[in-house]
């Protein structure tokens, strides 16, 4: 066993432990932590895979932004910072059947497809210069859906808008 | 370059025109923007005729043939319906509001356009999510109405999930085949592989989610219910009609390798979505719950076509989809008049309508036909083909299936008809006055039942004329 096996079997059972732990913590704030926590041991995954570009972007958006931006709501919001959760355990058993079904089909497909063996197998081509590849084909390749996105984020900023808003009562100006 | 944009382009520039509008507008004139916005529908519609908008762009990916032409103009058509039919909507509940209802319309609609044009997953995954997230939004307008927000919720949960199994089928998919977009002239041949059918069944599961195919259909009884009722209208066909627009192509042009597999598992969504939506109509007490569990069925038997695995059967759901689009849209708008009229959706409230309301009693009725299959309006047809296309695919135990169910849907289709003309009701006689745009609207869907189904031959060859666009080397040239 050499230490990248190691690494993946740390790290994995770390993931798997933290994401089930925002799951079933009682507590909203520890959830967000944990919730940080399994996003930057993706991070090191992803490092792992000897994707760097792609382990920062997860840690600068995700660590670094998201959860910041989900801890700001929960420490901002009067009452829920110390609530705690009642209702998280219930329909746990359906939840785990249909889950577990998932598992084994998501399982029982890639462990018998030849493809991934052979992925398996390939060696990793790392590319020199990835952020200049990645921007290059970002700009001009997928310039369509990278525009539709933008229209995307607009629609979604009316919609939070709407919903978020108080609305005036009639009368008031 | 930008040719095949054009109708996203135009419908682009002319969203941010009513943005700004809704800017310089007092609170009390934005009645105007309905108007705008359908002003813009029809004018994009109407470009939408011109040969010049077909090509591809972005070496392929994004592709505007005679098929995503045809469901556009199917969008354009339900969309402007559904505004018309909310003009006097928002100006009496959404007051303040309507700029932000009919923007988020328009956003859908685009949604729509760009994801039945996409052939690559990336761009039809970002399309879908456009569609998708102006009707989470849309669904809870109504924020002092609890059942507004419940439904809202029920909704943007189904949503998410969905939206995270379809990236996770793309994911799979590209895992597979090494590129995330496809091309009529080669055959993914990769997708012969476990990881191809995990795939192939992962998107399946994401789009009959977004389809409300059996067994995702939880959220549809409880959206409807709560939601601006023009809206539904438009929720109710819009975005099925696009969800099965990317069902066709994604499943006809790349996954064809896996034909096989997914007809199969095609039938049995048919025919479970089917059973469950006509049997839990059944019960119903409210007209918009009756209508979603009706629309769940029509869902089962649009999914007959997919399933049949023939251009024939492509076709005959293309028709279907025009019958489903003026009838139940139709019959939605028929519930918000009688909604303004009575406060209630109740089929109580339906009691005795041709005396207060001939013409939205006769309306609705024509309607029920269509949905029901009756002879000889629109949906008569709709079901008659689409039965055509599954038995010659060989599927004739559920084509006796669905005709059984068919008498079964008569049942609580002809029951609101019982209750407008015969049954004996309260003393309430008061006459009910339309207004002008829910007049128009129900008006255009009425004609449009009647006069396609004397004459279905048009639709026909429109649904041809959409369809030929697959199974060619080049589909593009007119």
């Amino acid at each position: 066993m050499n230490g990248e096996t190691i690494a993946f079997w740390v790290l994995s059972l770390g993931l798997v432990v933290s994401s089930i732990a925002v799951v079933f913590s009682k507590r909203l704030l520890r959830s967000a932590i944990f919730l940080a926590l399994s996003l930057l041991l993706t991070a090191f995954f992803y490092i792992s895979f000897g994707a760097e570009l792609l382990a920062g972007i997860q840690i600068l958006l995700y660590t670094g932004g998201v959860i910041t931006l989900i801890v700001f709501v929960i420490l901002l919001t009067e009452g829920i910072e110390m609530k705690k959760l009642e209702e998280t355990h219930r329909g746990i058993v359906p939840a785990l059947l249909a889950s577990s079904l998932f598992f084994f089909m998501l399982v029982y497909y890639t462990w018998t497809s030849p493809k991934v063996r052979s992925l398996a197998a390939s060696t990793p081509s790392s590319k020199f210069n990835v952020s200049k590849f990645l921007s290059e084909s970002l700009f001009q390749e997928w310039v369509l859906p990278f525009e539709v996105l933008s229209l995307l984020l607009l629609a979604a900023i009316v919609g939070a808008l709407v919903l978020a808003r108080r609305e005036r009562k009639e009368g008031e100006t | 370059m930008f040719k095949p944009l054009t109708l996203e382009i135009a419908l682009t520039v002319g969203m941010f025109g009513i943005f700004l509008l809704d800017l310089f507008l007092d609170r009390h004139k934005k009645r105007v923007l309905g108007i705008f916005t359908l002003l813009l529908l029809i004018v994009i519609l109407g470009i939408s005729i011109s040969k010049s908008v077909y090509g591809t762009a972005f070496s392929g990916t994004f592709v505007s043939d005679s098929f995503a032409v045809t469901l556009k103009q199917l969008f354009l058509i339900a969309t402007g319906l559904a505004v018309l039919g909310s003009i006097s909507h928002t100006e009496k509940l959404l007051i303040g509001r309507e700029g932000e209802y009919y923007l988020l319309l328009l956003f859908s609609l685009l949604g729509m356009m760009i994801t039945v044009s996409a052939r690559e997953l990336l761009l039809l995954f970002v399309g879908f999510e456009l569609m998708s997230i102006p009707l989470y939004v849309l669904s809870g307008f109504d924020k002092g109405n609890p059942r507004s927000v419940e439904g809202a919720l029920k909704i943007f949960l189904f949503g998410t999930v969905s939206s995270a199994l379809l990236l996770l089928g793309i994911g799979i998919f590209f895992a597979a085949t090494g590129t995330t977009a496809w091309h009529t002239t080669r055959a993914l041949d990769e997708l012969n592989d476990p990881l191809g059918t995990l795939a192939l069944i992962i998107l399946l599961a994401g789009f009959g989610f977004k389809i409300a195919a059996f067994p995702f259909q939880f959220w549809v009884p409880d959206t409807y219910e709560g939601a601006p009722t023009p809206f539904v209208a438009f929720l109710s066909v819009a975005p099925k009609v696009a969800g099965f627009g990317i069902l066709f192509r994604f499943f006809f042009e790349a996954l064809e390798p896996l034909a096989s597999t997914w007809t199969l598992y095609a039938i049995w969504l048919a025919a479970l979505t089917m059973i469950v939506g006509n049997l839990l109509a059944l019960p119903q007490r409210n007209i918009k719950r009756l209508l979603a569990y009706s629309g769940i069925a029509h869902i089962g038997y649009m999914l007959l076509g997919l399933a049949s695995g023939s251009k024939f059967g492509l076709e005959m759901s293309v028709f279907y989809f025009v019958a489903y689009l003026f009838s139940n849209m139709g019959a939605f708008l028929v519930a918000e008049a009688v909604h303004r009229a009575t406060g209630s959706d109740d089929l109580d409230s339906y009691t005795r309508l041709y005396r207060r309301a001939p013409f939205l009693s006769l309306a609705m009725l024509v309607f029920l036909l269509s949905l029901g299959g009756i002879p000889f309006v629109i949906g008569f047809w709709a079901k008659l083909y689409i039965f055509l296309a599954a038995a010659e695919a060989g599927y004739i135990f559920i084509v006796l299936l669905g005709a059984l169910l068919t008498v079964v849907a008569l049942f609580y289709y002809l029951n609101v008809a019982r209750k407008m003309y015969i049954d004996e009701g309260s003393g309430e006689n008061s006459f009910i006055s339309l207004p002008f745009d829910l007049s128009i609207s129900i008006g255009i869907c009425t004609l449009a039942v009647v006069l396609l189904g004397l004459y279905p031959k048009g639709i026909v060859w429109i649904a041809i004329k959409a369809i030929s666009a697959f199974g060619q080397s080049n589909p593009i040239i007119h």
